[in-house]
């Protein structure tokens, strides 16, 4: 994920108000304070949702502290769901204001958008995803297919919790298998703003067992190496899962 | 399998192709050899009977300075076996980028889950066989998000693997380092699965997987799990 495919404007470029988050502090810089300081922004909107944050090095230049209590400051926000990070050479901080853990937060978020926005989105994720399917076939090898079957949960398993990070892991790998990290980092990117509402179908079993059955046909697919076969199961699961979170959204609005 | 596989320096293979899998093998022994130096320089605090990352943390980051200061490489560290240390199930000491930031813990976007990476090539290999193993060319999820080559060796503690420790090479240096021997011999370097790491032809890209009719003949990179192909 490159700094020029995400146009918000810098931290650096703001009002008054965004200054004075990034004024140093007077006292011995400690991580705690650093957080609380960031994550009242977050939370208030003055930092947005998606907006990137100064690296490690900026941050604890601009607020006078230490890089690791800058860092810690970064882990401790990152735990709590308010930032994520996407690695990488061009990679960096972004903002997340919908907590990742948060049902409420979720459907709250859910309940935000418009029907346009959601569909919106969808078709990014879709297009990406059947994308990565169809080049992950032609280029996946036999260990390569075997870790991805070992994603999938075990038959008696129904945890929405482990269902959720199996789709999520596949959804990565399938990115990976593409052999481009511009690809993989986009992916994470989308993961991060789109993949928990994406997934808050995964909690109904009979939605588990048809995303078990698309997944194994994905799995077959890239064993074969049949791009339109890895394409088409990857598509069918992802507009399920579009369709089921348009009933979802419809029901809140 | 197509391939005839030339030993050592008999048979055809041209010198340019032979001085080319040398220089393979001579770069990854390199990395190989630095990493034994921070396995060595670890066992100390391996062995204590209960560790924190803390710990863990203080004794590796100064010696992964010392590995990353040395060689062209994108990121290192060790990373505990799972259950190791006595405060995270799963932890990587790994410090990357230009900022030599630390991992600590890798989670999967949309989820927020931890990964588990034993169940990885650079993890699982290198614990199975007890051997060094080069893992790539692959998609770095876990730690990088880069295209990367991994070195990685087992640590253990009186028979017991407690981790491994590894050194990240991105493409992109593997490429600037190998191209001219690469095009000098003509050849195209590949993985035990044949994928290609880099080739002469600007027409075959990393990543692509080399059809058994196409493999033509086979020089080993010492006992690198990489070889050349003519």
């Amino acid at each position: 994920m490159s700094a020029t495919s995400r146009p918000r404007s810098s931290p650096r470029h703001g009002t008054r108000t965004r200054g004075a988050i990034f004024a140093p502090l007077e006292d011995v810089g400690r991580a705690v304070r650093v957080e609380q300081r960031l994550a009242d922004a977050i939370r208030s909107g003055v930092l947005r949702d998606g907006e990137r944050l100064p690296s490690e090095s900026e941050l604890a230049a601009m607020l006078g502290v230490a890089t690791v209590t800058a860092r810690e400051a970064l882990v401790a926000l990152r735990a709590q769901g308010l930032i994520s990070t996407v690695r990488g050479r061009n990679g960096g901080s972004y903002v997340t204001r919908a907590n990742l853990h948060d049902p409420d937060a979720q459907a709250a978020r859910l309940a935000a958008m418009s029907r346009v926005e959601l569909r919106d989105r969808g078709t990014l994720h879709l297009v990406i995803l059947t994308g990565c399917a169809e080049l992950a076939a032609e280029l996946a090898d036999e260990a390569d297919v075997d870790l991805l079957a070992s994603l999938l949960p075990a038959a008696d398993d129904h945890d929405p919790g482990h269902w959720r990070h199996a789709d999520a892991e596949l959804h990565l790998s399938l990115a990976a298998l593409s052999q481009s990290a511009r690809m993989t980092r986009q992916v994470v990117a989308l993961e991060a703003d789109f993949g928990a509402l994406l997934r808050q179908p995964l909690g109904d079993e009979a939605f588990q067992a048809f995303t078990r059955t698309c997944h194994e046909e994905l799995l077959a697919a890239v064993r074969a190496h049949d791009g339109e076969a890895a394409r088409a199961a990857v598509r069918r699961q992802l507009a399920g899962a579009l369709d089921e979170l348009a009933v979802l959204h419809a029901s809140y609005r | 399998m197509g391939s005839m596989v030339i030993e050592g320096a008999s048979g055809s293979a041209s010198p340019e192709a032979l001085a080319c899998a040398r220089e393979v093998e001579a770069y990854f022994t390199g990395v190989i050899e630095a990493l034994d130096v921070l396995r060595a320089g670890l066992d100390e605090v391996c062995r204590r009977p209960v560790l924190p990352a803390a710990d863990l943390v203080a004794a590796a980051h100064p010696l992964t300075r010392d590995l990353l200061a040395g060689l062209p490489l994108f990121g290192g560290g060790f990373v505990a076996a799972p259950g190791f240390l006595a405060d995270h199930h799963l932890y990587l000491a790994w410090w990357q980028g230009e900022e030599h930031q630390l991992l600590a813990q890798s989670t999967v976007s949309g989820s927020g889950d931890p990964v588990d990476y034993s169940r990885v090539e650079w993890y699982r290999i290198p614990a199975e066989s007890g051997r060094p193993h080069v893992t790539g060319p692959f998609v770095d999820y876990v730690c990088s998000d880069e295209y990367m080559l991994t070195t990685t060796i087992p640590v253990e503690v009186d028979g017991r693997m407690v981790g491994v420790v590894g050194a990240d090479t991105l493409l992109d240096t593997f490429e600037s380092l190998m191209l001219d021997a690469v095009r000098d011999a003509g050849a195209t370097v590949v993985n035990q699965n044949f994928r290609v790491v880099l080739s002469a032809d600007p027409r075959v890209p990393t990543g692509r997987l080399v059809s058994p009719e196409q493999r033509g003949t086979s020089i080993p990179c010492g006992d690198l799990p990489f070889s050349v192909l003519v």
